[in-house]
């Protein structure tokens, strides 16, 4: 890949891939280090990239996979981040930065089979009939995942309000 | 529900909407996307989602152009008198080097500190250029900002922008506990797009000798009212004022 392609490339999608980091692990620094590897990642195969339909979704995809790599390693090494949760009225313009922060410490903690299908539906808020189809499983398998991870969710925030 | 807000937004927000991925296939204008832009066109929630995600796209570039023109800053105080708008210049000029080195976490340099007091330098980003904003200065909707402290000893720091009808947004860190930082000048990693709302606009860094949560600097922040937070042991507060149209 020539050195000006790469930069069309990063000026056209970097915000893309840094906004989606941030969102899933609740930390601008953690961002920047997702957005080198992602593009460290397209510069090693750039012929897998190019031959993409869709740019959105394979960068999409990259990200996730980094991400969630690094919530299995931080959940390892026992990272686990503060929880302030505000109580302002809900909205619908995306995942605020408290919000992130709080949904990162979960998906640490949730077992690893919740933690994709939550990214999908809480960062990426995709229908329950997308992810079904997109992960190749039963829009039941989906409705029944996303529970059990609410379940946790109200765990931790109840745990975390009962903290001194 | 109960629980952590983020599953009530979520509920709220439905099934029956585009996902971020549409979205972002509409923002990048990949083919296909004519149905989610007859939806958007048609939705005051789905705009105000794309709009979300355009804010944080260009406090992101701005994050970036404002980080190396803090170092072009830096270096110029002592030998490289480069006009500001060349060293950002330079910045474009190496998108790729920008992507590859690494991001700002260290102090830029420790003899940047003068004197017991620590230091706030307010960056701006507006239409291509990056520039320091004084106190008092004129901001614009749409410019982007960034903050760099300097601290004569290890201290954690929060940064609250407070608008001229009392709402308070988290600068810096977004959320959660600001880290101890060490001795050092600092370009702290978060950058902010300021919204369309004229009026006063205050700009508050708490640096305290322990670590600061963002909640607890809104609470010093409440109990001060307009006066400003009260003085809190082992904490230093500086404002800024700023008039935003």
């Amino acid at each position: 890949m020539q050195h000006d392609e790469i930069e069309v490339l990063y000026r056209k999608y970097g915000a893309l891939v840094h906004r989606r980091a941030v969102a899933i692990l609740g930390d601008v620094h953690e961002g920047h280090d997702v957005v080198q590897e992602v593009f460290v990642n397209v510069l090693r195969a750039p012929d897998t990239f190019r031959q993409e339909a869709s740019p959105v979704t394979y960068l999409y995809n990259a990200a996730t996979n980094v991400c969630l790599r690094r919530l299995r390693d931080s959940r390892r090494r026992g990272a686990l981040l503060e929880r302030h949760v505000s109580k302002e009225e809900p909205r619908t313009d995306g995942l605020r930065a408290e919000d992130a922060v709080t949904l990162a410490s979960v998906l640490r903690d949730v077992p690893e089979d919740l933690r994709e299908i939550a990214v999908l539906y809480f960062v990426d808020e995709m229908s329950q009939d997308e992810i079904a189809e997109r992960l190749g499983v039963a829009r039941r398998t989906v409705g029944n995942r996303l529970e059990a991870f609410r379940e946790a969710a109200q765990k931790a925030a109840g745990d975390s309000h009962e903290r001194p | 529900m109960s629980g952590p807000d983020f599953l009530r937004r979520r509920e709220a927000l439905g099934e029956e909407h585009p996902s971020q991925l549409a979205l972002d296939k509409l923002r990048l204008q990949e083919p296909g996307t004519d149905v989610i832009r007859a939806h958007v066109d048609g939705c005051a929630a789905c705009q105000a989602r794309l709009q979300a995600g355009d804010a944080k796209d260009v406090a992101y570039q701005a994050s970036l152009f404002v980080g190396k023109e803090a170092h072009a800053v830096a270096k110029r105080a002592k030998a490289w008198p480069l006009p500001l708008r060349a060293a950002v210049g330079l910045a474009v000029a190496a998108g790729v080097a920008l992507v590859m080195v690494p991001m700002l976490r260290e102090p830029l340099q420790k003899e940047g500190v003068k004197g017991n007091s620590p230091g706030l330098t307010v960056y701006r980003h507006r239409q291509g250029r990056v520039e320091k904003v004084q106190d008092g200065e004129v901001l614009n909707a749409g410019d982007a900002l960034r903050f760099e402290v300097s601290l004569p000893n290890d201290a954690s720091v929060v940064v609250l922008g407070v608008d001229g009808a009392g709402a308070v947004t988290p600068y810096s860190p977004l959320a959660g506990v600001s880290p101890m930082r060490g001795a050092g000048r600092h370009l702290l990693p978060e950058a902010m797009q300021l919204d369309a709302v004229a009026g006063k606009e205050r700009v508050l860094a708490f640096v305290c000798d322990k670590p600061l949560s963002v909640e607890q600097a809104k609470v010093a922040l409440a109990q001060g009212g307009e006066k400003g937070p009260p003085e809190r042991d082992g904490c230093v507060v500086m404002t800024r004022h700023y008039l935003k149209k």
